[in-house]
């Protein structure tokens, strides 16, 4: 009886893991809006060149910057609970974004077994205008002197491979049961 | 048909001892650079992988491969492994945390390494075969001590895999305040191998002495001893812990609780005798448990802005100064707030990588992904605790399996050790101890990963089932 509904436990677990995966959401960088009164980036390396990355010049700092981004990541998804928060060394928006991405602070929305979104801010000078490091100052963009530069990556998964991952879950926890029940058994 | 399966025996038993010997001394030399890592392929990979393939010959002709596969133990490595491929291929698809390359050539360097457990089982057929190897173990013990003690005295060279440029194959010498590092990767490599034989040393050499063998005694005692002194040199402070939790074990296991005491006292020998160790000992008192150091402040005005690492650097060009005796013993890359004190910034360092950079990592991966983590070589080469890195790789599905394969190879030589007598016995004691102390070790340096300290702690383990086995065997006969 117990083992019966263990099963069925797990069984309905897989299923809701599978609605999980399946509910639609954004699928590229162009699903994300930018940022309010931003110019976006047409710089190398910001537009075509890196699949799935924009980046936009604005005022906005980062207490504006990842509650928007967590928000609009959220609804533009079904899933009834706001992606996890990841919070990075700077240094890893080399890897994370691409290559010489410069940062001052770089954090990762996350949907599990789903997609993520990596939000990295350069961040030159402090609100009030002082330079945050040696040589730290304003950008100039079409003639506007502009605070900060959000770079944005999406990473997106397609859904023959989030069916493959789930399989794979799925094949995994089978087989950890039968091994369990033979190894851990008296 | 059975005479190419005796040959094959023959070969693979020789190869098996041939392993012994090669991976713990022969250096990591690369063979094959692999893009995006300084992880290289070396000899030692080829050399395995032969054998293997023939040792999957012979599974196949002797019939042994029936067996084989029903093996619980077998099938947990197993789906240990199935469960890394499928990590591997969600790390490279699913959450893009690992380039589909590196994701394998990681994947097949860990089942390279825990493959040694079955291999050993399955080709040592008899109890003598099993002592040849015990005994190949012995003396490559001592020749790795030997080789520590050349380096620090007699300036043989070193070649290190610590980091991208050493890793290329440069020969080095170790400096006079240096950490000797025998033919292994590292200082900490170097330790964990020590501890692994003083363990295993600690038990068996109780055997000897009730058979009044002073041969084996005079040996062992003087590996156990040459051994420790090495380890105090290499100055891990954990692995010195490491061993004395293993000792301590191993004696209870052989029965020699009063001997508890005399480890104590020459524990306590050991950090009185001024050393690195101690050093380093009094330092992670000072600096990691009351966080009292004597902080660097920088005279140079270079702003005093944020020190941003993926920004260049501009300001005022620093005029660089002749070395003086205080400037000696400063490191050159200290930053404002680090221990001046060249042993404090060391032991500062090692613990602050670990909580603000590395265990992060792996907690963020798996975050990620909790059920198949990030795939292995997500998580950079080192996390420095095994339980983290396991969960960022290969999410708790794997590292349930690979807790199976643990729990099970322990539950298997603890009956051997229930069941057996003498050296049996002795040997399965020691084994549990080492097993233990190379888990206390797990928690603060990747044991498992590194590949000479893992591939004979498989090896290790393989050939105490085997002799398990063959005992067994023996006592139904019986």
């Amino acid at each position: 009886m117990a083992k019966r509904a263990f099963k069925t436990v797990l069984i309905i677990l897989s299923f809701l893991l599978l609605v999980y995966m399946f509910l639609p959401g954004p699928d590229s960088i162009t699903d994300f809006p930018a940022l309010p009164d931003s110019i976006k980036s047409s710089l190398e390396g910001d537009t075509i060149q890196v699949p799935n990355v924009s980046a936009y010049f604005s005022n906005n700092y980062r207490d504006f910057v990842i509650p928007y981004y967590y928000d609009s990541y959220k609804e533009g998804t079904i899933v009834p609970f706001g992606p996890l928060r990841l919070n990075y060394p700077p240094e890893f928006a080399f890897a994370a974004i691409k290559d010489q991405t410069h940062s001052t602070y770089l954090e990762e929305f996350v949907y599990p077994l789903k997609n993520s979104l990596f939000i990295n801010g350069l961040e030159p000078v402090e609100k009030d205008g002082t330079p945050r490091y040696v040589g730290g100052g304003r950008f100039e963009m079409d003639g506007r002197f502009i605070d900060t530069k959000v770079t944005l990556r999406f990473y997106p998964s397609t859904l023959p491979v989030r069916v493959a991952v789930w399989l794979g879950i799925n094949l995994s926890v089978i087989v950890l049961f039968i091994m369990s029940k033979r190894i851990l058994s008296k | 048909m059975p005479k190419l399966t005796t040959i094959l025996e023959n070969v693979l038993f020789w190869a098996g001892v041939s392993l012994v010997l090669f991976i713990p001394l022969f250096m990591k030399f690369p063979l094959i650079k692999i893009g995006g890592s300084f992880v290289s392929v070396r000899t030692e990979d080829v050399l395995i992988l032969l054998t293997y393939l023939v040792w999957a010959g012979y599974l196949v002709l002797s019939g042994d491969i029936k067996s084989f596969l029903k093996d619980k133990l077998n099938q947990a490595f197993f789906a240990f492994f199935l469960i890394g491929a499928i990590s591997a291929f969600s790390g490279a698809f699913l959450t893009h945390t690992i380039s589909v390359n590196l994701g394998i050539l990681h994947l097949a360097r860990r089942i390279e390494i825990v493959l040694f457990l079955p291999f050993f089982a399955s080709i040592v057929k008899t109890n003598r075969r099993a002592y040849v190897l015990l005994g190949t173990l012995s003396i490559v013990i001592f020749l790795a001590c030997f080789y520590a003690l050349g380096q620090r005295y007699l300036h043989f060279p070193a070649v290190s895999t610590t980091n991208a440029e050493l890793a290329q194959g440069v020969i080095y010498y170790i400096q006079p305040f240096g950490r000797i590092i025998s033919t292994f990767a590292g200082h900490y490599d170097l330790a964990i191998f020590l501890v692994m034989g003083l363990t295993i040393i600690s038990s068996v050499i109780f055997y000897f002495m009730q058979k009044k063998n002073m041969f084996y005694v005079g040996w062992l005692g003087f590996l156990g001893v040459l051994s420790g002194l090495v380890l105090v040199m290499t100055a891990a402070r954990l692995s010195f812990v490491a061993a004395f939790v293993g000792i301590v074990l191993a004696l209870i296991l052989a029965g020699k609780k009063k001997f508890i005491l005399v480890l104590f006292v020459l524990a306590a020998l050991a950090l009185a005798y001024p050393s690195q160790l101690r050093e380093r000992f009094v330092s992670t008192f000072t600096v990691n448990i009351l966080r009292s150091w004597e902080m660097y402040f920088s005279n140079s005005s270079t702003g005093g802005g944020l020190n941003i690492p993926t920004l260049p650097q501009y300001g005022p060009i620093r005029e660089t100064k002749e070395a003086t005796d205080e400037t000696a013993l400063t490191s050159p890359d200290i930053v404002p707030g680090e221990p001046v004190d060249i042993t404090d910034l060391g032991v500062y360092r090692s613990f602050e990588i670990r909580i603000r950079a590395e265990w992060p990592r792996a907690i963020r991966a798996f975050v990620k992904n909790p059920f198949l983590g990030t795939g292995y070589s997500s998580v950079g080469l080192a996390v420095d605790n095994d339980i983290l890195r396991s969960l960022g790789e290969v999410g708790i599905l794997g590292t349930f399996a690979f807790f199976l394969v643990i729990y099970e190879t322990i539950k298997r030589i603890i009956r051997i050790y229930r069941s057996q007598s003498g050296f049996v016995k002795y040997l399965s004691g020691g084994v549990l101890a080492m097993i233990f102390a190379f888990i206390v070790n797990s928690l603060f340096i990747d044991v498992f990963e590194a590949s000479k300290t893992g591939s004979i702690f498989w090896m290790i383990l393989g050939i105490t089932l085997a002799l398990g086995k063959i005992s067994g065997k023996n006592d139904k006969a019986i």
